[in-house]
């Protein structure tokens, strides 16, 4: 055998070059690593008009939501290309007093709430983790966010999270039950959390116990009204000229005017997740002031528009926008955005007429409540099997126009997070 | 000759390994025994042995000693043959209990080059050359080692495996950009895919497995099965003589693995008795860092160090096999019995956000088995059959919500349970029977065809005693796979060139009931025939040079978990249709003796055009399999090995693979991400070892061995690499996790001791977003072999 020295000395030299081959491949890993760079840092800075959630595209576990800003919504294209703040998983998203909160769903269970800082640039406010889902959110006060685990089996508390916005924190959770009946074996979905003159006030639907979200009695609208902020239960407000109101998964089952009169509407529709459908879609109000519903008020918009209502908007003067459902065939067809079943209408809350908005195609639904009011007008992503634009509703006029085209599935909302 | 080098090295072992008494070889019976020299009067390692008109042979070690013990009385031809060197045949007449000493020398073989090899060819080497693109991994110098067959694959150009955290914790096998289920793993030449997670290539001690072979893209017909990106195939212990291997580590976060594998042999009768098995068990309790929140606002805490306090894992496998070899109507027959089982604590949801203290999760498997050999002229015939049953069940019954303190508030709802929306003690039964008939016929030394029958059936039964819902499975169902394959072997130019042409015909038949959320059942029944085919062809223009080309059209059927789901996250879906693939291989390979040094280097260019790829959709809570994805993955591997003499040895093995979606539209719309990289996979890593070893150092028939590791994975976004502002993206970050073995063996091997520290520089390491591996931790094994 040869001389062990030398063994030992071309074992350095093979361990050197080894150890040279493996920095050149970490020096190259590096190089390889900075891909797409976003230089346009500079569009963050620059003043903003709007703040979008944008959902790219792909499944689940490969896309995602980004939260930009955007000067202009109506001409060339949104894209999430090199900017954007990346979510992590499937995201709620609500704008409370300027306030962007990104709300995680069960195993992602966490709230980032975002808002614009000096420059304008979107910057994280806070975060906090919650235990199970939230649900359900609303507007308690300008400090104040409201929002609801609602469990989906089963006789089970509901529990309502007071949300402190300027700290991003739970300020108190409190369980409650909203309504069941066990011979019935149904249980309270709530579909909207609004406070006035120190009342909660918590549309709901009736769902089978056993967590399948089907929907035997759906032959009067409910409300259940608590004091607040004490969360009091005071009484049940029941209407059988329509059924129950609100849908899952939207946060709109009721809306308030400028006067604090509330409207609220009952879709009741195959396409919303209701299995049976009694009675017409339309809008009950709650007149300012009053703890029940208006018995001269009933809009049957279902037969004002031709179809039962899936989403509404309050856009200012006595006038909602409202998505209607033209094709009620398949459940829960409602929440596929590229599902060409809505048509786009302006109500008239107090004549009670509709008319559609022209310049508008038939386009798919959404969660949330991703429709941004401005003045008269309001701002839409909308989705067609096609393409995905912005939209801006006159509302006067019942005209949209289309804007710019979403490089991406959708919208999830439209906010002006300027102060 | 060493005496200069061992000072140090005796100091190392006086720490590490106490004196083992010296124990002499006994080794009845009649036999023979010698040595191999070289003309120079070196000894020759590797030199096969064959004993002539039987199956029987040895292979000499490195100091070219041989033995061939328990033969039969009388006269027997030995046949010394290695490449580079002119074969010799010696004849010995043996008496009863008589043992022969036999040395020769062997001369080289002046017509062949310079730069053969000195050297027989090992199984796993034999594999290498095929025309398949195949790394064959012989674990024989692992074995000493703590590794698991997981440790061993990622050290290899190609192969990935992410881990989301310690023993028994689930993996995701990549190969050259195909992953998950899209690699399928046999054991012995059969699928293995209903076999229960205790089967698991994270499970395997080394101990039990021979060697290694991963066919990546292009698979051989005899691994009968519907593998998209290619197949890990086991191969465990095949010798035909007595045998005891038998090992215990012991290591940090309270680990213990015990692994048995020994087989029996009465060689009059040909009586086999074989038995194998282990025991693992971990609490994984490794430190990890977290922000805890605060139970009442729910804002994140400082970041703090806590050990993890729900993660245990526990298996266990035991096989007894038994049979006869060398009857005149099967030269093997064999039945086998195996059980398996394991508990697995859920210490996290998808997220370390998501804390669990009681989930739980089990699994256990009986499995029966039937093997016959027979080899008729020309006619090689193998055939298998099982039957399994088995159960697997989730014990999700607390509406507690954890910290990562191990403290636990009631939830705010009690009927919510901690990993699932419902509480539930859901539990499903497997029974699945699986056969295996391959036939090779050789025509001549040229030509060879081979034909192969697999069929796997599963049927699923569910049930939850506590569920106030319906339950999945609550109907059976049942899905049927049969893939008949052939396949024409054709070598010429004196076996410098050889092509094989295969097709595979694929059956698929499944029954399904499915439940939803709303109580509605649906039947589906399915039957699907698909056809693949492919061809593997290689050329050595020069000894020592070999280049390889392989394609193949492959498919891979939906698994019962993917069909079904799992009954408690995982929705079923009935309508899932086979994946496709077009599947290319090209390589080259190089071997260069020069002297002492020997090099050798490969290089892999790899493209895989796969459609219909079956892909997880999470929709909150739960998800589903849907075939949503086109992606065209290609990339280049290299490979490079150093050994000097069998002294020191280097490793240096990379990987790129470009893995890009190549699906035009998504839901009907255009794609904006069409050609983007597929996030959350990573695209270049990098393994390297090296190690030196001493034979004899203090006293004869010892090694002392010390092996350096390093494993580095470039860094790679979550999300689609092309969208959001580069600060605000969320990455896997890069890791580099290095390990250190010092091992000491006796009396050639038989007696054995290995130290191990795993992540030496304590690296934050992880393969999942956010879940943090196992940092430092230590290791030692204790090996007895017998052979």
């Amino acid at each position: 055998m040869n001389n062990p020295n030398t063994h030992s000395i071309m074992k350095l030299n093979r361990y050197l070059i080894l150890s040279l081959l493996l920095s050149l491949l970490a020096v190259l890993g590096t190089a390889c690593s900075s891909v797409t760079g976003s230089n346009d840092e500079q569009k963050q800075q620059q003043p903003t008009e709007y703040t979008v959630a944008f959902t790219a595209q792909g499944s689940a576990n490969e896309s995602t939501d980004y939260i930009l800003n955007t000067e202009n919504l109506m001409s060339g294209s949104l894209s999430a290309e090199g900017v954007g703040i990346e979510q992590t998983g499937w995201r709620y998203m609500a704008n409370h007093n300027n306030t962007l909160f990104s709300i995680g769903y069960f195993d992602d269970n966490n709230v980032i709430a975002y808002e614009l800082n000096e420059q304008g640039v979107i910057t994280e406010k806070g975060r906090f983790v919650f235990q199970n889902t939230l649900d359900m959110v609303g507007h308690a006060n300008k400090e104040t966010m409201l929002a609801m685990e609602v469990p989906r089996v089963d006789f089970a508390d509901r529990v309502l999270h007071k949300i402190d916005v300027p700290s991003v924190s739970i300020r108190e959770k409190v369980n409650m039950r909203i309504w069941e009946s066990r011979e019935d074996s149904l249980v309270a979905w709530p579909t909207a959390l609004t406070v006035r003159d120190g009342k909660l006030f918590v549309p709901f639907y009736k769902i089978h116990a056993r967590g399948d979200f089907s929907t035997p009695q759906t032959d009067t609208a409910y409300v259940a009204v608590y004091s607040y902020p004490e969360l009091e239960f005071e009484q049940y407000l029941k209407d059988i000229r329509m059924g129950p109101i609100g849908v899952y998964g939207l946060f709109n089952g009721m809306i308030a005017d400028e006067n604090d009169n509330l409207y609220a509407y009952s879709s009741a529709s195959l396409a919303n997740g209701f299995t049976t459908q009694g009675k017409p879609s339309g809008i009950l109000r709650i007149n300012n002031g009053e703890n029940r519903f208006d018995s001269n008020y009933f809009f049957n918009v279902e037969e004002a528009a031709g179809g039962k209502i899936n989403f509404l908007e309050y856009a200012g003067n006595g006038k909602a926008v409202a998505n209607i459902v033209t094709d009620d065939s398949q459940l829960w067809g409602s929440f596929s955005a590229a599902n060409e079943i809505h048509k786009l209408v302006v109500l008239d809350l107090e004549n009670q007429t509709s008319t559609e908005v022209s310049n508008m195609p038939l386009h798919g639904g959404f969660y949330g409540s991703p429709w941004h009011v401005d003045n008269g007008t309001v701002y839409m992503s909308v989705t067609t099997s096609e393409s995905a634009h912005v939209y801006k509703v006159d509302v006067a006029s019942a005209t949209a126009v289309k804007g710019a085209e979403i490089m991406g599935k959708e919208l999830k909302g439209i906010y002006n997070l300027n102060p | 000759m060493h005496v200069r080098n061992t000072i140090p090295l005796l100091l190392i072992l006086a720490l590490f390994c106490p004196a083992v008494p010296q124990l002499a070889a006994q080794t009845a019976g009649t036999g023979i025994s010698g040595q191999v020299l070289n003309t120079a009067g070196d000894p020759l390692a590797g030199i096969t042995v064959r004993l002539e008109g039987s199956t029987r042979g040895a292979a000499t070690d490195t100091r070219g000693y041989f033995e061939l013990s328990r033969l039969a009385p009388g006269e027997h031809t030995l046949v010394f043959s290695a490449i580079g060197y002119v074969s010799e045949e010696r004849s010995v007449l043996l008496a009863p209990n008589e043992r022969k000493p036999l040395h020769l020398t062997l001369k080289e073989d002046t017509l062949q080059m310079q730069s053969v090899m000195v050297q027989g060819k090992s199984e796993a080497k034999l594999k290498r050359e095929e025309a398949f693109s195949v790394a064959s991994i012989s674990t024989k110098s692992l074995e000493n080692t703590n590794a698991n067959i997981d440790d061993i694959l990622q050290t290899n150009p190609g192969i990935h495996i992410r881990r989301e955290g310690g023993l028994g914790s689930r993996f995701n096998l990549s190969l050259n950009g195909l992953s998950g289920r899209q690699v399928r793993f046999f054991m012995d030449g059969l699928p293995i895919e209903n076999y229960g997670s205790t089967f698991g290539i994270n499970n395997i001690p080394v101990n039990l497995i021979e060697r290694v072979e991963v066919y990546k893209g292009v698979v051989p017909v005899y691994l009968g099965g519907d593998a998209l990106g290619g197949a890990v195939n086991l191969v465990t212990e095949q010798s035909p003589r007595h045998y005891l291997d038998a090992s215990y580590a012991v290591g940090s976060f309270n680990t213990h693995k015990l692994a048995l594998d020994g087989q029996y042999v009465h060689p009059s009768s040909g009586f086999i008795l074989k038995t194998s098995g282990f025991y693992n068990y971990s609490d994984n309790n490794y430190t990890i860092d977290v922000h805890i929140p605060d139970p009442e606002t729910g804002t994140y805490g400082e970041e703090q160090q806590v050990k993890r306090f729900h993660d245990a894992y526990e298996s266990r496998m035991f096989n007894l096999e038994t049979g006869f070899r060398g009857l005149h109507f099967a030269d093997e027959i064999m039945v086998g019995l195996s059980l398996a089982d394991n508990r697995d604590d859920v210490q996290h949801g998808v997220s370390m956000d998501r804390v669990f203290g009681r989930v739980h999760t089990t699994s256990n498997t009986k499995l029966g088995s039937l093997t016959y050999r027979k080899e008729l002229n020309r006619l090689q015939i193998k055939a298998f059959a099982s039957f399994l049953n088995s159960h697997s069940g989730v014990v999700d019954t607390s509406a507690v919500s954890y910290n990562w303190l191990g403290e636990y508030e009631r939830k705010n709802n009690q009927n919510i349970a901690e990993s699932s929306w419902e509480k539930t003690l859901f539990r499903y039964n497997d029974e699945a029977f699986q056969s295996n008939v391959n036939l090779r016929y050789q025509f001549s030394d040229q030509h060879v065809a081979v034909l192969n029958h697999t069929r796997s059936y599963i049927n699923r039964e569910g049930h939850d005693p506590i569920s106030t819902n319906p339950v999945a499975f609550a109907d059976p169902n049942t899905l049927n796979k049969n893939v008949l394959s052939g396949s024409y072997k054709l070598r010429l130019f004196d076996d410098r060139w050889s092509t094989t042409i295969f097709s595979k015909l694929y059956f698929f038949n499944s029954n399904v009931i499915g439940v939803d959320w709303d109580g509605k059942r649906s039947e589906f029944n399915s039957n699907t025939f698909k056809p693949g085919y492919g061809i593997a062809t290689t050329y050595h223009p020069l000894e020592g040079l070999q280049a390889k080309a392989s394609y193949e059209k492959t498919y891979r059927f939906p698994d019962g978990y993917e069909v079904f789901g799992d009954g408690l996250l995982l929705l079923s879906n009935p309508q899932l249709a086979p994946e496709n693939s077009n599947n290319f291989n090209l390589g080259l390979q190089i071997e260069r003796l020069l002297g002492s040094h020997r090099l050798m280097a490969e290089t892999n260019y790899f493209r895989r055009d796969a459609k219909d790829l079956i892909r997880i959709q999470v929709t909150g809570l739960t998800s589903q399999y849907i075939n949503q994805r086109s992606v065209v993955s290609s990339g280049i591997e290299a490979g490079l090995r150093y050994e000097y003499e069998r002294l020191f040895f280097a490793d240096l093995n990379t990987t790129y693979q470009n893995i890009l979606n190549n699906s035009k539209y998504e839901n009907g719309r255009i794609s904006h991400i069409y050609r983007d990289r597929i996030p959350n996979i990573p695209y270049l890593m990098s393994s390297q070892s090296a190690g030196l070893k001493f034979d004899g150092l203090i006293v004869p028939h010892d090694r002392l061995s010390f092996t350096w590791s390093g494993n580095f994975v470039e860094e790679y976004y979550l999300k689609w690499p092309s969208l959001g502002a580069d600060e605000s993206k969320y990455v896997i970050p890069r890791q580099y996790v290095q390990h250190l073995q010092l091992g000491y063996s006796l009396e050639d091997g038989r007696y054995n001791i290995n130290v191990a520290c795993s992540n030496i520089t304590n690296a934050k390491a992880y393969d999942h977003f956010r879940l943090q591996k196992p940092g430092r931790a230590f290791q030692i094994k204790f090996r007895y072999l017998f052979n």
